[in-house]
């Protein structure tokens, strides 16, 4: 009987049959992420407990903020925005097995980029000037990732160390800009305002959650639909999985690797565009802004599979509002969601972490086909 | 004036030496602490997290005690706990060791700031606290000399542990028992553990000796440089000792030189305002200088290559060659 | 009694995945000879040398060194009861000098330091004793192959070993350092120790060893005294016939030549020239085998064709096209699949699906793609059926083939090959591991694709296999063809081996016969 009927069976027989049905490795990642989870809220709540003059009150917040306020719930929304772009692009990257750590620099690049574009060169265009700035934001991180992509494919330097200096080689570029060319003389470390019409349309009245949701929305369907709806998306995949293997099916590896990094740069730049233009009236960045970082932490709680983005999004995006909140009105420090989302990382990625459950599963499992296959063969005969 | 002029001013005021030899310390101890873990074969790249955890916890230590070498000493310690747990993540939970390296960094830097604010209510840094610095170390007699003693003379005590642990370090990797056996694991793990060396525990010491420099290095952040800690006050120095290291080819000596080399445009950095050109241009020098020590060492390694594999090759053909003429 | 010395009595060792390599195997070397281990790939000789070494461990039966019965846990125990193993790959520290990697483990140290001083004379001791010239302070990396194979052996000497494994030492050596390995390993010999030698060369194993023991199919045959048998003998010995069910076939209509290979020469990874003057072709409607022990040039010969090394010397040539010229893209263009030896390594990305695995290389195909989107239904519908047909056990399209069994995944990789070209078919073992059903319908479908008029390139080390599909037969030893069979008609597998092991060769105009135009 051919195996790809069963599957079949098992989609009819309804929902639970099907969970029953899903894979032990899949089981075994739900699981540990889980436990990954569960392991790093338990040691924010503790760190909460112990450290804050009303821990009841505290908690609270960390864990209902969102709720509690249409300003909570707004803020959270714009959170999630670049937690999906970055992820987005991080995704992209890491699925050729790239580990490209300069979306910081182009980020903060793109961001300067396109206010820089709404300040002087479409200052009053609506619609289509945030446009055109987020596009030349998207460019900028385009160029920005292609010189430590093309010295990886044209003389294997070190990626993670090059991409590492591009970010702090940007920051620097652009301080000198902004301190030295374009800041406003009447304030001490902004540019000039962006255009009125030059920023991104607010989407929901009486909230701050701006047109970029919709982008980011739309890039991670696109990232999804690139790398596991089109040929070039496998390749990708393939690229990332094993090289030898790709190279043998006939790709080029180093092209494609070269190619899911520009794409990953280019989404970078657009994100440091979206949120200069959504979120403030002056380019005013002094220091890099940490959602490239949080682009690798995304795509790791999203397996590197877009799919899962917008809940890694919004799981993400709603305990960093708690704590933003417990910030103001608790007085515990937004810091602790950085402890929080480090140990999530160490046992997700932990290949060792409960693998003597994983065995354990995988004997059942094996046990459990072995009895359905002597009861099917019972019913045969 | 030009540049050119301003520059040799600058080069010329002894001064500019002192904080020159002060600001390579916390760049050349976390490069030495990569090299250890390059050598051995892992990348640490928590330095940054090791750093931030240990200036502060450094600075906890001695504000509460009143001694500052207690501050020290909980400085190495917090860098031997990081190191333990490093080990534990990649090595016995086997995580990709970049990304224990990130996670690390995260928990150093959410977890200094979040207890700075716990412990001193100050949210960007410990000013409030009197926390001390480590002596630093007047040379009487040398004082006097010009440039050398202005130099010399003054400088931290961590700064004359940094500068000498690089022959310690040359001497531990190449010269003992471990050395060797930390080189063989990272150049060719299966021999090692064919000979019963254990490749787990070689890394382990490894990784521990890379995170305790990184303590170190807090130490003098948050206890030398500055006298109190601040929010995110490694800046960056944990990344710079990765590419430090890479140019260095993970050499202790090396990275003397390659530290030498980012301390040296940091120096000038603060001197930017005499040199009449942007601080932040000058910043960026150590920074590009990387990309093309990048790329100058990655040509040279294919170089090698290259080379290898065409004696390799023609040695081939020559040898056939004279068995075809003897058969 | 002497046979004391080293006893393995009823070694049964059955691996994870179901595969029986030793079953009841016994063996037994006395104190001071050259013992030489004999038997086919795979017939059951690493995995029995690798728990004499601690590697691995018997399921059944018992290990008796110098009297005593031992449980060889680790490398370390074996090494502490005398054993020694020097491997095919080398296990040293190219940067270090010969003294380090010679004391790696058991380094001497004087304080602190580490006493190179102790370490070289240490080694230069060992060299003395047993005349061996290595320099010990020389770096591995500037070493020959040969000498670094002194230092493998030194390392095990400096620990006391008194007993020696060697796996195929002779595999990367010249003529010259073989000569020079086996008066050493002679002088060993005669103070004292024992020294275990596998190898498919017969001629060495005439030439150096005492006795040999002929291992076939996890079994053993038995153990001589090397004068009382010939060459003939051993290869007799390790050549079994398996039983088979033959695939039924008509004769071949060749066409026109597809691939041609013209005076091929390949170096191997370190150099070393592995593949020499080796001319033949393939033509439209026919399969050539080549059977040979492995590692006798056949990879190097494959790598050629399919465009992971370029020839030293000599040209390959798809259908007129020259392979050096093209990308293995262009390769594949030019219409040839590749059912690669290493499924794990080339074959498969072992996190992908099965879906994707199987559609692997064939993604730009204008059937599975629509407009930007690949065409889900298409690739569902052709993977479907390819599961059906090479009977893959899996759960479904979309389970990760790292999931499968050995053998299952081996029939997702030639699944995907044969549906993928058919124009020139490189099969390098295609049906190994795979259980005799879907091993025999992979044949036939072998000899269908060649009556289509596919041009089939076959290695395989199942004689059997490849008697029963070749319709002209290679059979290389030592990077050079040795025979050349027009028709498979009436070669036995006897035959076959006496040529594989080297112990006959044909004149050059006979094997020239292969390449036909």
């Amino acid at each position: 009987m051919s195996s790809s009927s069963k599957a079949h069976v098992a989609e009819r027989r309804g929902p639970l049959e099907g969970l029953r049905n899903m894979s032990v490795q899949t089981k075994h990642e739900i699981l540990r992420m889980a436990m990954a989870i569960a392991i790093g809220l338990g040691i924010a709540v503790v760190l909460i407990v112990l450290t804050a003059e009303n821990p009841g009150e505290a908690l609270s917040y960390f864990i209902a903020a969102p709720f509690m306020q249409t300003m909570y719930f707004s803020h959270m929304v714009e959170v999630i925005i670049p937690l999906m772009m970055t992820g987005a692009a991080v995704c992209i990257m890491f699925s050729a097995n790239q580990f490209n750590l300069g979306l910081e620099g182009a980020i903060y690049l793109g961001g300067f980029v396109a206010a820089l574009s709404g300040i002087y060169l479409v200052p009053d265009l609506p619609v289509l000037g945030p446009a055109l700035s987020i596009l030349l934001g998207g460019l900028v991180g385009f160029f920005i990732i292609a010189i430590p992509a093309l010295l990886q494919y044209r003389w294997k330097a070190n990626i993670v160390v090059s991409t590492l200096m591009m970010n702090y080689l940007c920051l620097y570029v652009g301080l000198w800009l902004l301190f030295d060319k374009f800041k406003d003389p009447a304030s001490s470390q902004h540019t000039y305002p962006i255009g009125a019409s030059a920023g991104l349309s607010i989407l929901v009245p009486g909230t701050k959650i701006h047109s970029g949701l919709i982008l980011a929305v739309v890039i991670v369907v696109a990232a999804y639909v690139l790398l596991y709806r089109t040929r070039f998306g496998l390749s990708i995949r393939m690229v990332g999985q094993n090289p030898s293997f790709a190279k043998y099916s006939g790709l080029g590896v180093s092209g494609i690797a070269l190619v899911s990094q520009l794409i990953g740069g280019t989404i970078g730049g657009m994100t440091g565009a979206v949120q200069m233009l959504g979120l403030y009236d002056r380019f005013q960045w002094t220091t890099l802004t940490g959602y490239g970082w949080d682009g690798v932490t995304m795509a790791i709680l999203a397996h590197n599979n877009p799919k899962y983005l917008p809940l890694a999004a919004i799981f993400l995006a709603y305990f960093r509002t708690g704590a933003w909140v417990m910030s103001f009105k608790a007085g515990v420090q937004i810091d602790l969601v950085k402890v929080f989302e480090g140990v999530m990382i160490l046992f997700i990625m932990a290949e060792k972490f409960l693998s003597g459950t994983y065995r354990k599963m995988v004997f059942a499992d094996a046990d459990r086909k072995r009895k359905e296959r002597a009861a099917e063969g019972s019913v045969g005969a | 004036m030009s540049v050119l002029e301003a520059l040799a001013g600058i080069l010329s005021n002894p001064n500019f030496y002192f904080t020159f030899l002060s600001t390579t310390v916390p760049i050349l101890l976390p490069t030495l602490g990569c090299a250890i873990a390059e050598n051995v074969g892992s990348t640490n790249m928590g330095q940054e997290g090791i750093m931030l955890l240990a200036a502060f916890f450094g600075v906890i230590a001695s504000a509460y005690t009143g001694n500052v070498w207690v501050g020290f000493l909980a400085a190495v310690a917090i860098g031997l706990l990081m190191g333990l747990a490093i080990s534990y993540f990649a090595l016995y939970l086997q995580v990709d060791i970049i990304l224990v390296g990130i996670a690390v960094n995260l928990v150093g830097s959410g977890l200094s700031a979040f207890l700075m604010y716990v412990f001193t209510g100050d949210r960007s840094a410990t000013t409030s606290l009197q926390s001390g610095t480590l002596p630093f170390i007047d040379l009487p007699g040398i004082k006097e000399i010009p440039y050398i003693g202005t130099a010399l003379s003054g400088q931290s005590v961590l700064a004359w542990v940094a500068y000498l642990l690089v022959p310690v370090l040359s001497f531990l990797l190449y010269k003992t028992r471990l050395g060797l056996r930390i080189r063989s694991v990272g150049e060719n793990p299966h021999a090692a553990e064919s000979v019963g060396v254990s490749v787990n525990k070689t890394k382990m010491y490894a990784l521990v000796i890379s995170s305790v420099l990184g303590g170190i290095a807090g130490a003098y952040l948050s206890m030398s440089y500055l006298p109190y800690f601040s929010k995110g006050m490694s800046g960056g120095r944990g990344y710079i000792a990765l590419a430090a290291t890479a140019m260095a080819n993970n050499t202790p000596v090396g990275s003397l030189w390659t530290s030498l080399l980012f301390g040296f445009f940091y120096a000038l950095s603060t001197y930017s305002g005499a040199l009449g050109v942007p601080a932040q241009l000058v910043t960026t020098l150590p920074y590009l200088a990387t990309l093309v020590g990048l790329v100058v060492f990655a040509i040279r390694v294919q170089g090698k290559e290259r080379r290898r594999r065409q004696e390799g090759a023609h040695a081939a053909a020559e040898g056939d060659d004279g068995a075809a003429r003897a058969a | 009694m002497e046979d004391d010395f080293l006893r393995l009595e009823h070694i049964t060792k059955v691996y994870d995945n179901g595969i029986m390599a030793n079953d009841d195997v016994n063996f037994s070397a006395r104190k001071g000879e050259i013992h030489a281990i004999c038997g086919e790939n795979g017939a059951g000789k690493s995995t029995l040398m690798k728990q004499l070494y601690g590697v691995e461990q018997p399921n059944e039966g018992r290990i008796i060194v110098k009297g005593e019965e031992v449980r060889l846990s680790s490398p370390l125990v074996a090494i502490a009861h005398g054993i020694g193993m020097v491997f095919q790959h080398f296990m040293l520290v190219p940067s270090l000098t010969v003294a380090e990697n010679v004391t790696l483990g058991i380094e001497p140290t004087h304080g602190l330091r580490f006493d190179a001083e102790r370490a070289v004379a240490m080694t230069r001791e060992v060299c003395d004793k047993y005349g061996f010239d290595v320099d010990p302070t020389a770096k591995i990396q500037d070493l020959t192959v040969g000498t670094k194979q002194k230092v493998e052996i030194l390392k095990a000497l400096v620990r006391g070993a008194d007993i020696l494994i060697l796996d195929e030492p002779t595999a990367v050596l010249t003529p010259q350092e073989t000569d020079e390995l086996f008066v050493q390993l002679r002088a060993l010999r005669d103070t004292g120790h024992t020294i275990i030698f596998i190898s498919h060369k017969l001629g060495e194993v005439k030439s150096l060893c005492d006795r040999i023991t002929v291992i076939r199919h996890g079994h053993t045959v038995g153990t001589y005294d090397v004068r009382d048998v010939s060459e003939s003998d051993i290869s007799r010995l390790m050549v079994g016939a398996v039983v088979q069910e033959e695939v039924p076939k008509d004769p071949a209509r060749p066409g026109a030549p597809v691939l041609e290979v013209k005076g091929l020469s390949v170096a191997d990874q370190n150099g070393k020239l592995a593949v020499h003057d080796v001319s033949f072709s393939v033509r439209e409607g026919e399969v050539v085998g080549i059977a040979g022990v492995e590692g006798n040039g056949q990879a190097e010969i494959i790598n050629a064709i399919t465009g992971w090394a370029s020839p030293a010397a000599g040209t390959v040539s798809i259908d007129g096209h020259e392979v050096r010229a093209l990308s293995i893209r262009g390769l594949r263009d030019l219409g040839l699949a590749y059912v690669p030896e290493d499924r794990m390594t080339l074959g498969i990305a072992s996190n992908l699906s099965i879906r994707e695995n199987m559609i692997a290389g064939k993604q730009d195909r204008p059937r599975y793609n629509k407009g930007v989107l690949q065409d889900q239904q298409a690739i569902r519908e052709d993977t479907d059926q390819w599961i059906r047909e090479f009977d893959v056990l899996c759960d479904g399209g979309e389970q990760t083939v790292g999931m499968l069994s050995g053998g299952n995944i081996q029939k997702v990789v030639v699944a995907r090959e044969l549906t993928a070209a058919q124009r020139l078919i490189v099969c390098d073992q295609p049906t190994r591991g795979i259980d005799v059903g879907a091993a025999d319908s992979i044949r036939r479908r072998l000899v269908r694709m060649r009556d289509d008029g596919s041009a089939i390139l076959l290695v395989s080390a199942d004689l059997g296999e490849l008697l029963n599909l070749s319709d002209r037969l290679l059979v290389v030893f030592d990077g050079r063809v040795v025979a050349y069979f027009p028709s498979t008609e009436g070669v036995s597998e006897e035959e076959l081996g006496y040529y594989m092991l080297g112990v006959r060769q044909m004149e050059g105009q006979q094997t020239g016969g292969a390449y036909l135009v």
